[in-house]
């Protein structure tokens, strides 16, 4: 089990991996990927997304689960993920948050 | 191009295709002209730059009449170069009477272009390859689609040959089940990362080939299969991999009104991008460039016993 900030930083040691084998846009920095980074700003295609998924497991050592990876929204998400083994649920946080009181 | 010189092109080819000339002359103008914008370009750029503009013209419903580019757009499977695209190409389907006649005739041409004629050349070889491997061989097909060699191949119909057919869509693998069902063809649903992680799982083969699976992997997917491939070959087994090479006439299309990017290498850069992944102690390569097509043969240099 890894930590959160563990999860953070072997994401960005992924994508630089990523990066020194050409496997990233010339526009994106591994260094300037923070929580809050959309995985869509990364634009990895769906060739892309299961190299990222080869190195992050080649860094953290288990295997992850490629459907979950692609529906993180964002790298602290992902960490989360890596962290926890459990992914945010957004859509019911969405769905808790959008509730109208007022409703009946 | 500048965006209006962009706009002017797609303006006159517009007007050629309501019927200021004829749609075979219309359409070869405009994929060869969109080629000329294209073929300098990074993909990257196309996509954010160039394809946005072609969409959002006029042009694009016309040339979506056509079943083939329509279906390439709409990635019905989730995916592009599905097999049901593959079999237009094929000549196994063709548009119905509820296409149009000018999307049948923008067909037409499609089926008779470079790409489309050097596809149907590709499984014509595989075929060859297939027929060409001593009775008994067990084979695998990665990224099999459906398995359409298989009728042009005589090994394969006289069952001489043990064929695992693998792909991560299960409807493409119904076909593969349904049409082969008297042979010696079984269906396994594997992705990509599925092989690269557990190979073995698949057995060992004589023969392994990917014919239409490379175009859409990038470097570190690519190597890393033919890294796990290279793992279930037997002694003396061969590995032949197909990737479109760069320079596609009709790439300035794909790209745009099909979006159907595909990942081009010369038999050079395949072959290096083999010998990252795999040592050369245990395989030695051969290429062959051909159609617009490279071929890359990697032999085990093992010997059985």
């Amino acid at each position: 089990m890894i930590s959160y900030h563990e999860a953070l930083g072997a994401i960005r040691t992924a994508l630089n991996k990523m990066k020194l084998e050409g496997g990233l846009p010339a526009g994106v920095q591994p260094e300037s990927v923070g929580e809050s980074t959309k995985v869509t700003s990364l634009g990895l295609d769906s060739s892309g997304v299961m190299s990222f998924v080869l190195f992050l497991e080649d860094v953290v050592g288990v295997e992850l689960d490629l459907a979950r990876v692609q529906a993180v929204d964002t790298v602290g998400e992902l960490a989360g993920y890596l962290a926890d083994g459990e992914l945010l649920d957004r859509s019911k946080a969405k769905s808790a948050d959008d509730t109208d009181p007022e409703e009946p | 191009m500048s965006e209006s010189g962009l706009r002017s092109l797609l303006d006159h080819a517009f007007e050629n295709l309501r019927g200021a000339s004829p749609v075979p002359d219309a359409l070869r103008l405009l994929v060869s002209s969109l080629n000329d914008v294209v073929q300098p370009l990074e993909q990257e750029f196309v996509q954010s730059d160039i394809r946005p503009l072609c969409l959002s013209h006029p042009i694009r419903e016309l040339l979506h009449e056509d079943p083939y580019t329509r279906r390439s757009f709409l990635q019905p499977r989730g995916y592009p170069g599905d097999a049901e695209l593959l079999d237009y190409i094929y000549c196994l389907s063709s548009p119905t009477p509820l296409d149009s006649s000018l999307g049948t005739e923008i067909f037409a041409q499609h089926m008779a272009s470079f790409a489309c004629r050097n596809v149907r050349r590709r499984r014509a070889l595989v075929a060859a390859r297939l027929d060409a491997l001593p009775p008994g061989s067990r084979v695998l097909s990665v990224g099999a689609g459906h398995f359409r060699e298989s009728t042009w191949s005589r090994a394969v119909q006289s069952r001489a040959l043990e064929v695992v057919a693998v792909d991560q869509d299960p409807a493409s693998l119904a076909v593969v089940d349904r049409e082969n069902q008297d042979l010696a063809v079984s269906t396994v649903r594997a992705s990509v990362l599925d092989i690269i992680r557990r190979p073995a799982r698949l057995g060992e083969f004589s023969f392994i080939y990917s014919a239409g699976l490379f175009d859409y992997l990038d470097d570190t997917l690519a190597g890393r299969l033919v890294s796990s491939l290279s793992r279930v070959l037997t002694a003396g087994g061969q590995l032949v991999i197909a990737n479109f090479m760069p320079g596609l006439p009709e790439r300035g299309y794909m790209e745009t009104f099909m979006e159907w990017r595909l990942k081009y290498r010369t038999g050079a850069q395949l072959s290096a991008l083999a010998a990252r992944f795999i040592s050369s102690d245990g395989f030695w390569a051969d290429v062959h460039e051909d159609g617009g097509i490279a071929y890359l043969t990697l032999s085990s240099r093992r010997t059985s016993g």
